[in-house]
């Protein structure tokens, strides 16, 4: 694929990514950080509009296109935001919180902890509902200040 | 009766400014004639309605600045942006296409000046006003039509890129020459002085890329800003005072910065402010125009439309076809340059308070404005029907 550079004085730059098995996209940068995209099936057709992106939206899914857009778990991720870090917390048969619903546990208003996610058995149950149920041998993923941790602790009587 | 409040004023004639681009832009048009009408519309010789005047503001003054700043930052935006290398790089068809469109355009402007009548340097004024295509107008076409994407829009910007040199050239040597006095050493004097203000500028704008570079490279952004401008309004309103166009000051400080590495970070933050003054600009246009002038000037502005369209049409026929472009795509190049705009106005502007004749002072400023209002209309709509142009051009015409 051979990818080429035009400036646009008065608008922007232009890229036009050639493809062996035919066709051209075009996308054109404007000036203001704007993207519009083309697509022509030869270099002497008309280009056809697809889309327009905003920067930022460009930036996402230029990630997508470069494979780095879904990150794999770090071994730094705990400590991803500064003031609140993320924590795995094993529940096991004798927490209180143990068999009841995430809202019947009151742990977001009586800590100040959120839970993103629990690891149950080999799965995630992510951004669960209030009505989901905690078991025994579940992993919470939980995020929240260290207040809040301390909170968390006496909460679960460790 | 009101009193109006300079905050007031500034409130309606920004709101209207804002309801009339809105306008225009919903039936496909540019900004730029919008403004200006409504300068007129609002000015010293507003219409009346049910005996009631729509005039607003006697004079331009309290939007002067404003105005004066669009100036500077409209032709800062045209150095800025020029991307030489681009032009060096392709040099040989931009040098076919370039020549073929100033051959043409420039010397039909010239001689149509002098049909008119003008004296040589007011035909030379002349030329350059009815010979640089609007920048603006055609990007944003360009983009609008979604030519922006194919092979005719680096052909169109280039050519408007080398009219702009040329113009911002030719217009800096006709702003020197034309000083008051009729004592030679005086002259001498004010041509001098002026010309070793560009050369000077010029040297700047060439080896102080480094400097500028390191001055601006501060993380504040309006610092950023206030530099930046502060900079354009020094250089441009020291040109005045030597008798140099505040415009072609600016657009020598804007090539300096498209030299560095602040371009992109100054296109960001600054077009918004060329934006809101440039409007400004348009709408003081309109305030200075008298319509009677208008009126009066209206069958050159006719005969002048007709004829460097037309030119137009076929020099930028050739130079489409001298880049390499096939016929479909060279009439776009045709219809693409037609429209005036920015840097007419600006070059209006300045005979306005510099002219020394009453043609330069009244005649021409008034000529220009109507031709910009007629051919940025005419040329949109030229642009808008090209691929029609082009399929009933004769055929012998595409393998010429």
């Amino acid at each position: 694929m051979k990818i080429s550079e035009t400036e646009l004085p008065g608008v922007g730059r232009r890229y036009t990514a050639s493809f062996p098995g035919g066709g051209q996209f075009v996308v054109v940068i404007h000036n203001d950080g704007r993207r519009r995209t083309y697509w022509r099936g030869s270099a002497d057709d008309d280009s056809e509009p697809l889309f327009e992106l905003t920067e930022p939206q460009a930036e996402r899914l230029a990630e997508v296109f470069d494979g780095s857009y879904f990150t794999p778990v770090s071994e730094d991720l705990e400590d991803a935001f500064d003031d609140a870090p993320i924590r795995w917390i094993d529940i096991d048969g004798n927490s209180p919180v143990a068999g009841a619903s995430i809202r019947e546990t009151r742990l977001r208003s009586e800590t100040g902890v959120s839970i993103l996610a629990i690891r149950r058995d080999d799965r995630t149950v992510s951004n669960p509902d209030p009505d989901t149920e905690i078991r025994t041998g579940d992993t919470l993923v939980v995020v929240g200040t260290e207040e809040a941790y301390d909170e968390l602790d006496r909460v679960l009587g460790r | 009766m009101v009193e109006f409040t300079v905050l007031l004023t500034a409130g309606v004639v920004l709101s209207a400014l804002a309801v009339a681009g809105a306008l225009s832009l919903r039936i496909g048009q540019s900004v730029i004639p919008a403004y200006i009408l409504v300068g007129i519309l609002v000015g010293p010789a507003a219409p009346s309605i049910a005996g009631v005047s729509l005039t607003l503001l006697e004079g331009p003054e309290t939007m002067r600045l404003l105005a004066d700043l669009g100036v500077v930052l409209l032709l800062f935006f045209v150095g800025l942006e020029l991307s030489l290398d681009q032009l060096f790089a392709n040099r040989v068809r931009f040098l076919r296409a370039g020549a073929a469109d100033v051959g043409i355009s420039l010397p039909l402007g010239f001689v149509l000046g002098l049909a008119f009548g003008f004296t040589w340097l007011e035909a030379a004024f002349l030329a350059l006003v009815v010979f640089n295509s609007s920048t603006v107008i055609i990007a944003k076409s360009l983009v609008d039509l979604g030519w922006i994407a194919d092979r005719e829009s680096q052909a169109i910007l280039g050519v408007v890129v080398i009219e702009d040199v040329l113009t911002a050239l030719g217009f800096a040597v006709l702003s020197v020459l034309l000083v008051g006095g009729n004592d030679v050493s005086t002259v001498v004097g004010s041509v001098g002085r002026s010309f070793a203000f560009l050369l000077a500028l010029l040297a700047a704008a060439y080896y102080g890329a480094s400097l500028l570079d390191r001055t601006f490279d501060v993380d504040s952004t309006e610092l950023f800003v206030l530099g930046v401008l502060g900079v354009g309004a020094l250089v441009s309103g020291a040109g005045l005072l030597v008798g140099v166009s505040e415009a072609v000051a600016a657009f020598l400080v804007g090539t300096a910065f498209g030299r560095t590495g602040h371009a992109a970070r100054i296109q960001r933050l600054i077009a918004p402010s060329r934006d809101l003054f440039a409007a400004v600009f348009f709408f003081v246009i309109g305030l200075q125009t008298d319509p009677r002038l208008l009126t009066a000037t209206l069958g050159l502005v006719l005969a002048a439309a007709v004829v460097t369209t037309v030119g137009q049409l076929v020099s930028g026929y050739a130079a489409g076809r001298a880049y390499g472009l096939d016929h479909g795509r060279s009439v776009r190049v045709g219809c693409a340059l037609t429209p005036r705009g920015e840097f007419s106005l600006v070059i209006a502007a300045f005979l306005v308070a510099a002219g020394t004749t009453p043609a330069l002072r009244e005649t021409i400023p008034a000529f220009t404005v109507g031709y910009v209002l007629v051919t940025s209309v005419l040329g949109t709509v030229l642009m808008r029907n090209a691929d029609r142009i082009a399929a009933r051009l004769p055929v012998q015409l595409s393998t010429a």
